[in-house]
Formats: structure tokens, sequence, C-alpha cells
């Protein structure tokens, strides 16, 4: 058996047995936000971030890079809750995450999201089922940005954030600015008319 | 000549057994290597009390001993004072790499990780250490 075969076999229980892990992850998402106390949420939102930590390092390892971005996103969501509070949950489980598209691959583009409302343009993005990115700061735009397809652009600061990228000559991929009125979701299939 | 040469064995330390399977038929097959896994920090470091390696691979984020504190404590050692351990992390922002440095690590490789060049970049990281 060669190498290529090897991996590819690995490749191949590892998708198998996907279902299984985000099953797992939704069941402790499911308890953090049933949990009847504090003291009950904090444990369910340590147990499902160290179930994301593990998505996250090892989904793109064996060829899943945007289950391991969701899972990537569900991380820093739960880690930010623990560090400042605030709204756990805006998606009900995994599911709204990582939608059949995402496993599945039919999804063709990652969108990185830099807004001056960016949870909740990605919010709306993520319950649309796109596979969706935020970024919070100019490192994370700059370590990220070679993992989306499109960079989606609203409000002043974060026009202003992205020429300052840009400035500094790192090539972002395509990106698109969000007119007033226009809908996120009408932005992106105007580019990936297929990608549903 | 360069450390990277030398390189015969190789410890990869990880509490996912998934990245323990994947790193094995990397390290192994594409690098050439002898490779030992271990599930801990505690088992690396009952490992290296018995056996010599000439690279540790180590995740950061491991329950029970963590991974900068394996890194402590086998630094503390004299037979593996001097061993290039190379972290591996899904959070390898340019702080934490810093961070990840600033404790010894020899280097910092990133998470996903592509099987088919991971030897590539653990022999780039030795030879950018050089001789002990």
């Amino acid at each position: 058996m060669t190498v290529i075969d090897a991996l590819e076999r690995l490749r191949s229980q590892w998708r198998a047995a996907l279902p299984q892990k985000l099953a797992e992850l939704d069941r402790a998402l499911a308890d953090a936000r049933d949990a009847r106390t504090h003291s009950e949420r904090c444990d369910a939102v340590e147990r499902s971030k160290r179930l994301a930590h593990r998505l996250r390092g090892t989904a793109g390892t064996y060829g899943f890079e945007r289950v391991g971005v969701v899972a990537a996103e569900v991380e820093d969501r739960l880690e930010r809750w623990q560090q400042a509070g605030g709204d756990l949950f805006p998606f009900d489980s995994i599911g709204d995450l990582a939608p059949e598209p995402v496993v599945g691959g039919s999804i063709e583009a990652t969108i990185v999201v830099v807004a001056d409302e960016a949870d909740a343009l990605g919010a709306a993005l993520i319950a649309a089922g796109w596979t969706t990115l935020i970024v919070d700061d100019d490192d994370d735009l700059e370590l990220h940005a070679a993992q989306g397809d499109v960079v989606l652009v609203s409000g002043p600061a974060a026009s202003a954030r992205v020429s300052r990228i840009q400035s500094r000559g790192v090539t972002l991929p395509r990106i698109v600015r969000i007119d007033d009125g226009q809908t996120p979701e009408a932005a992106i299939e105007q580019l990936f008319p297929s990608a549903r | 000549m360069s450390r990277a040469a030398t390189i015969r064995s190789v410890l990869l330390v990880d509490d996912e057994a998934d990245i323990r399977l994947i790193g094995q038929v990397s390290l192994q097959d594409v690098g050439g290597w002898e490779t030992v896994t271990a599930a801990s920090g505690e088992e690396a470091l009952a490992l290296t009390a018995v056996r010599s390696f000439d690279v540790i691979l180590l995740d950061v984020m491991m329950p029970m001993t963590d991974g900068p504190t394996t890194l402590a404590a086998l630094r503390a050692r004299g037979v593996t004072k001097a061993t290039p351990i190379i972290f591996m992390t899904a959070k390898a922002r340019k702080h934490e790499v810093a961070a990840y440095l600033s404790l010894g690590a020899a280097g910092v490789i990133a998470k996903p990780f592509d099987a088919m060049r991971l030897p590539e970049e653990v022999r780039r990281i030795v030879a950018a250490v050089g001789q002990p």
C-alpha cells in the first residue's frame, strides 16, 4: 500500500466517523443551551469547546477544511463567552453552523466577514448555510484571508481595516462590498449563483 | 552536517487519536523516520525516560499535563534538555506562536497540517535550530 493509499484510507475512515463527531458536539452544545444553572452551562461550554477544538485541528488535516473552519468559529465563540459572557447561542446547534452542504462539500465558497456589525452579518450568513469566518482584527484577517474565497466587507471601519491590510502588501481573495440596503445573501448569490 | 540530516526517530505527542494516526503515517512513511506516539504529556515523559528521540512533536492543548507543562518537564531533564521540541497547535496566531517560542520550542506547526508536507516542515525547523 502506498502512502497515498494509506492516507486516503484514513480520510475515508474519518469521513465515516464525522456524523458521530458532529452529533457529539451537537449534544454538548444542546446541554450548554439547556443548562439550568450557570455551573452546568460552564461545564457544557467547556466540553463543547474541547470537542470543537479537536475538530478544528483534525478536520483540515483529513481534507475537510470547511468543517475545520466552522469548528474554529464554534470554539472561538465559546471562548469569547467564557471570557466576556454575552450572547452564547445565535445558533441553535452545530447543524446551523455545519449543515449538510458543508459536510458534503456542496457549498463552494468560504466567506470571510469583515464588518462593523460582524456578528449580525455573520449570523445571517451562517443561518443561510454559508461557510462563514468572522474576523475581528487585522492579524486574524491576514491569517485567515487565504482560507476564504470571498472577503465580505461592510461598514466604514471594516473598509479601512481591509485597506490597511492591502497597503501592507497582503493579497486578499475577491472582495465584495455590501451596499446600503443589499442583503449579504443577495451579494454572494450574485457572485456564486451555482454554489447553493 | 545539519541536524536535519540526523533525524532518525520522532516522538509525536497528541491526545487526539486521529492526529496520532495520520501523523504517524506522515512521519513514518513520508519522512522515513521511526515514529512513536504518546497520548498524553505523562506518557511522553515516561517514554523519554527510557529512550531518546531526535525530535519531539508536542500538542499544546491536552488534558492533565498540557504541552507547555510537558515541555518544561522535558527541558528540566538532562536527556531531553536539548532535544528539538516542536509545538503543534490549532491556535497559531502571531502572538500565540511568539508565546510558544518564548517557552523554548524550536518551532510551531499549525493544525491543520498537510500530511505529505509535515516531515519537510519538521526538517526545516530542526535545520534552523542547528546543532545543540
